[in-house]
Order: C-alpha cells, then structure tokens, then sequence
C-alpha cells in the first residue's frame, strides 16, 4: 500500500467513525425527541378526552331535560312530579358542571349556563313546594312549558353540532376558544332560544327584584365623609385620611385610606348618604398571631360598633388560623337577636382590623314584635329525638328575602354542635346549623 | 492531629449522631413539622413542595435536609420566617393543617375552598394592595352565587378562560397568608365592590366587551364592575 492509499484509508476510516457516531446521535435525538412529543400528545389526548366527555355527557343531558320537562308538563300525580323534579335538577346540574368545563368562550354558552342554572333552581323551589303540601299552579305549567320549549331549542342545536363531525376541543386553547362548528352553533342559538317566563319564586336566582339599598339620610359630599370618619376613627389611632375613590352599586359609597397605629394600610368605605362606615380592611398580618381571648375581643368589637352609632351586641364568634378573631354583632329588640341586620368586626394582636356592616345598613329598620303565641319550651317536642338543647334564643333570621320570627336552640348531638331554628309560630324546622371545628375557631355551614 | 483537637473532635462526632438519632426518633407534634419528623403529613408537605416546584427529591414520609431546603425555598418565595420548620404559619401558606386533634367532621370543604380561593387570588392579585385582594376573593364568591356563574368555588375558578393566572398556570405558585386573610374576610361577608361579578386590568385587558360593563370601583390595578 502506497502512502496516498494510506492516507485515504485513514480519512476513510475517521470519516465513517464520524458518520456512525453522528448517526447514533441523530438515531438518540429522534428518539428522545419522539419520546419526548409522544408525552405530549399523550397530555392532549387525555385533555381532549376529558373534553371529548364533557361534551358528550352535555348532549345526553339536555336531551333527558327536554323529555323531563315535556313530561312534567303532563304530570299530575304528585310522586311522578317529584319524581321529574328530582331527575330534572340532577340533568340540570350536571349539564351546568360540564358546560362550564368546555374550554369554549361564547356569550350563548353563558346563556346556556344561566338557562340550566334556573331550571335546577326552580324545579328545586317546585319540589319544596309539592314536600310542604302545596301544587303546581297553572302559572307553573306555564313556566314549565316555557322551560321546556327552550331546552328543546337547546337539545336540537347541541343534536345538530354533534351530527356535524368531529370537533377537537384542544383546538380552542391555540383559537382564543372559538372552535368551528361547535362556536358556530351556539352563535346560531339567538336570543329568541333562551325567551323563557320570567320566574319568580324562593330561591337565589328567582327574577324577583333585588330592592334597592336606600340610606334614609342626606347625600354628603366627600369631604363631610371624610370628616366624619376621621372624627369617629382617629380616637383608634388611625390616621393620614385621604379620600381614594368611589363605588357605585349595591351600596354607594366614598373610599378612604388611612395608617394604623401600627403603620398598616387602611381601607375604609363609608355611604354617601349620611357618611356610615360600611367597611374598613386592614393590610398585612399580624406578627403574633395569637390572638387575644375571645372575651375581650366581644367586648372591643362592641364598643367599637356603638362608637360607630350602631346599637348592637356580640351574638357569635370565629377565629381564623391567621390570628384573626371574627365578631358578628346585631341588634336585640326585647329579647330577640335581629339577624338579618349583622354588623361584623375582625380583631388582631394589634386591636381592631376589619369592619363590615352591609347587612345591617341594607335590612335595619325599627321592628316591633307582638307577644309570643307559643313559647321555647313547648317546641322542644319538634326536636329530633336525641338532642340534647344547651341553650334557647329568640331570634328573627333573614330567608329566601323574608324575615322569620323562630327559636334558635343550641344542641349537641353526637359530640357536635347543631343550631336549629323552629318557627315561632308553626314549629316548622326553617334551617339548621352545624358548627364546624376549624384549626383555631368555629365556623357554622 | 494533636490530642485535644482530636478529643474535641471526637465529642463533635458524638454530639452529630445524637443529633441524628434525636432528629430521627422525634415523634411529629401537632405545633410543627421540621426536620426528623416523619409520617404523612411530611408525605403531604413533600407532595405539595414536589407539585409547585420547590423540592426534587422524594416523597418518602421523611423530613431530611432537602426538605428543609425546599421549606426554606417555599418560605423564601411566600415571605416567611425561613426557618426550615412548618409551623401554624407555613402550613396555613401550603393549605394544609397541623393539628392531629382536629376533628374528623366536614371542616375540610371550608378550608379547602378557602386555599384553593387564596392560590387564586395570589395568582391573580398579589401585586395589589390588600382592599385589592379581598375584592378579587369577593368576586369569587359573588359568582359562585349569580345565575351566569357554576355554582361552587372550584366551578367558579376553574371556568375556562375565566382566570388569566388559572389559564397561564399562576394558581399554582401557591399562596401567602395576606391572600389568605384576604379570603377570609370575603368569606366572612367583606366586599369592596359591593356585589361586582368581573374585574380587569385595563393595561393589559384586551377583551373589548370588558371595557363596555358599567365601572363600579377602582382599586389598585384593578377595575372592578357589574
């Protein structure tokens, strides 16, 4: 062998080393690579299912609400009723959970979510109804009827949608949620699908008018507010008041902010109409966070409301596991705690540090009670069995936008705590309360 | 090595494998978890460090340094003591709860809504000033109970397209206990908006039908409206 075959033999040689290495390591990338996107497409795979389910699971509970509430139109036993009530709130319910799963953003989407919200909310209402003896009017068929051509509005669009081809929801994240087809098809349920009735009946999403917060008192302009907050708070060592801004809803009121003696940010809101402080939130967190016995902090909260001009006293309290003593404070005419007209105060190591009167500004008024018909003791009879009764109140307690004279006992049943409120009048059980242990407090559910 | 450096370095060695042994037989209290604990809550704090990022080793039930380190990340990063010990304080910014004693009832819905609330809200909100906070908790809830909305709070929060910082992954930096106060007092009533169901940024809102809702209140960053 020559030396030019030599040297060529050694080029030839390190170039086919080099080769087989940079394939190898092409050969590992791909693989990686492969193994790395094949991850991915699992990801979208099992997300697109989740969806793919949702989707599905829609569409077969529309089509069971439209043939429930098209039977209800014709039921008259009142165990068939009951029966179509209980099945309509669970379709109704679980079309409402995967609707707003879809990874969709569209405006009739919500109207579909508000549609199916309504029916569970007012079958539920019908179904409370039919257990305390009453029936289903003709206005109620009425409303049903209504419900019904809607929801069939509803099923033949999501039908039509899903007999159009396979739609990939996973496609909505890259498409700001608009899917074709799918998108489309709701944009094609116009606002004369969702023309139900207007319902009005007990329940939270009833077309009964919310009232109107009114202050029975003169408008101020911001700075007597401020004034006047200035003059109530900077006895509690706030101070550097200055007005912040203004809200304009429920309840219209100007916003201030302030430092505590401690130097924290305060917040404070106080009505337009007659300068009442509404709220006050404190910022950050107490060092400490142990906070003082409850017994003290009763006794602050309270005076705190009376110097604010609101006549209440201390009817329950909460801790959080943030060091944070929550005191509900209400009125008491006579010996009845006015519920519905809460005024609450929070309380830290370092003294007062939220205030929150919404309730009492929305519901207060002068209340006068007439003598009791019936009396604590004899209700304990309506009890369930076992109950042991620590302690009775006679309390008014804000339901379904009504207000209800009852008996609120205090028991223990089984190592917990129950409030149960019985009907003054009637001894109908109107709500019961369980008292929920919590790291470092109570709270009722 | 003279006598007494080795003396000394004998008892150091000694005093180390006490440590050890201590550290390891220490029985978990119900005030902290620190290191030498064992058992499930560890398992529980090492899953949810493992789950935000902050600890890459395993998840064995065993409170060892690197533990600690990430405890020590995770406080870092929440604004607490880093002290490497989960106390009342840490466990409240991780969402979990301490006491063994607590009773065995239904109080978990209660918190865990409350810290899914309070992941939210610092996802969302933790820029802005306290009233902030409580607003964005208050929209929540004012959701959770309006006809347009799901009806539960997890329904509420995980509504496609209906958080940035759920879309974009921020829900799940964990949380601080300022947001979780924050949540507290909505969840006690408090409502700077006065029932306002959607907020926004407008510097960096791009929805064009955001802008048409009536404004209630402006509070930090936000805008806040019916």
């Amino acid at each position: 062998m020559n030396k030019l075959s030599k040297v060529l033999a050694i080029i030839l040689s390190v170039v086919t080393v080099v080769c087989v290495a940079v394939i190898i390591k092409l050969a590992s990338d791909n693989q990686k690579l492969s193994q790395e996107n094949g991850g991915m497409r699992c990801y979208e795979t099992e997300l697109e299912n989740m969806y793919q389910k949702a989707y599905y699971e829609l569409i077969d509970s529309v089509k069971n609400l439209d043939a429930s509430l098209n039977k209800l139109t014709v039921a008259n036993d009142k165990v068939t009723q009951q029966t179509l009530l209980s099945d309509i709130v669970g379709q109704a319910d679980t079309a409402k959970s995967d609707l707003s799963s879809l990874p969709l953003e569209n405006e009739t989407l919500v109207k579909s979510l508000t549609f199916t919200n309504k029916v569970s909310d007012y079958c539920k209402s019908l179904q409370k109804k039919i257990i305390s003896g009453g029936n289903i009017t003709a206005t109620d068929r009425s409303n049903i009827e209504g419900l019904a051509e809607t929801s069939a509005a509803l099923n033949d669009a999501l039908q039509t949608m899903s007999e159009n081809g396979d739609c990939k929801f996973t496609d909505c994240l890259k498409n700001n949620g608009r899917l074709e087809g799918i998108s489309d098809g709701f944009d094609e349920l116009n606002e004369n699908s969702f023309a139900y009735p207007e319902l009005i009946y007990d329940g939270p999403f009833s077309d009964a008018k919310q009232k109107d917060i009114e202050i029975d008192a003169p408008a101020m302009t911001k700075e007597d507010v401020l004034a006047k907050v200035e003059k109530q708070l900077s006895s509690f060592g706030l101070k550097n008041f200055e007005f912040v801004n203004e809200a304009d809803n429920k309840l219209e009121v100007y916003g201030f902010s302030a430092t505590d003696a401690n130097g924290r940010d305060v917040y404070i809101q106080a009505t337009k109409n007659g300068g009442y402080l509404s709220m006050i939130t404190t910022s950050g967190i107490s060092e400490n966070a142990k906070t003082s016995d409850s017994e003290e902090a009763q006794k602050k909260a309270e005076e705190f409301a009376r110097a604010l001009g609101y006549d209440v006293k201390p009817v329950w309290v909460s801790k959080s596991g943030e060091g944070c003593i929550y005191v509900n404070l209400a009125p008491v005419v006579g010996d009845v705690i006015i519920y519905p007209d809460l005024v609450k105060v929070s309380l830290d190591q370092n003294g007062i540090c939220g205030f929150e009167s919404f309730n009492y500004l929305a519901n207060h008024k002068i209340r006068k009670f007439d003598k009791m018909r019936r009396n604590s003791e004899e209700g304990k009879q309506y009890l369930a069995e076992g109950l042991v009764v620590n302690n009775v109140n006679t309390v008014l307690i804000p339901k379904n936008n009504k207000e209800i004279l009852c008996f609120e006992y205090d028991c223990e049943y089984n190592g917990s705590q129950y409030f149960v409120f019985l009907n003054a009048d009637t001894f109908a059980e109107e709500d019961i309360f369980k008292v929920i242990k919590g790291t470092e407090g109570y709270t009722v559910m | 090595m003279s006598k007494r450096t080795k003396a000394v370095f004998i008892v150091l060695a000694l005093i180390f494998c006490g440590t050890l042994f201590f550290a390891h037989s220490a029985e978990v209290d119900a005030a902290v978890v620190k290191q030498g604990s064992r058992g499930a809550i560890v398992t529980t704090i090492q899953t949810k460090l493992k789950n935000w990022g902050y600890y890459t080793g395993g998840v064995d039930g065993v409170f060892g340094s690197k533990t600690r380190t990430a405890v020590i990340y995770f406080q870092k990063k929440n604004g607490l003591t880093q002290d490497g010990i989960v106390g009342a304080k840490t466990a409240a910014a991780m969402g979990i709860q301490l006491s063994s004693s607590s009773s065995s009832s239904s109080s978990s819905n209660y918190n865990s809504d409350l810290y899914l609330m309070a992941r939210a809200v610092y996802g969302e909100a933790r820029g802005e000033p306290y009233t902030g906070k409580v607003a964005v908790a208050a929209i929540i809830l004012n959701r959770v109970k309006h006809k347009d909305f799901p009806s539960t709070v997890s329904g509420v929060i995980y509504q496609p397209w209906a958080f940035t910082a759920v879309h974009d992954g921020q829900i799940n930096l964990g949380t601080n206990e300022e947001c979780i106060k924050a949540c507290q007092d909505a969840l006690n009533g408090w409502d700077p908006t006065y029932g306002c169901i959607y907020y926004y940024n407008p510097k960096t809102a791009t929805s064009a039908w955001i802008w048409s809702r009536p404004v209630v209140v402006t509070i930090g960053n936000h805008v806040f409206c019916k």
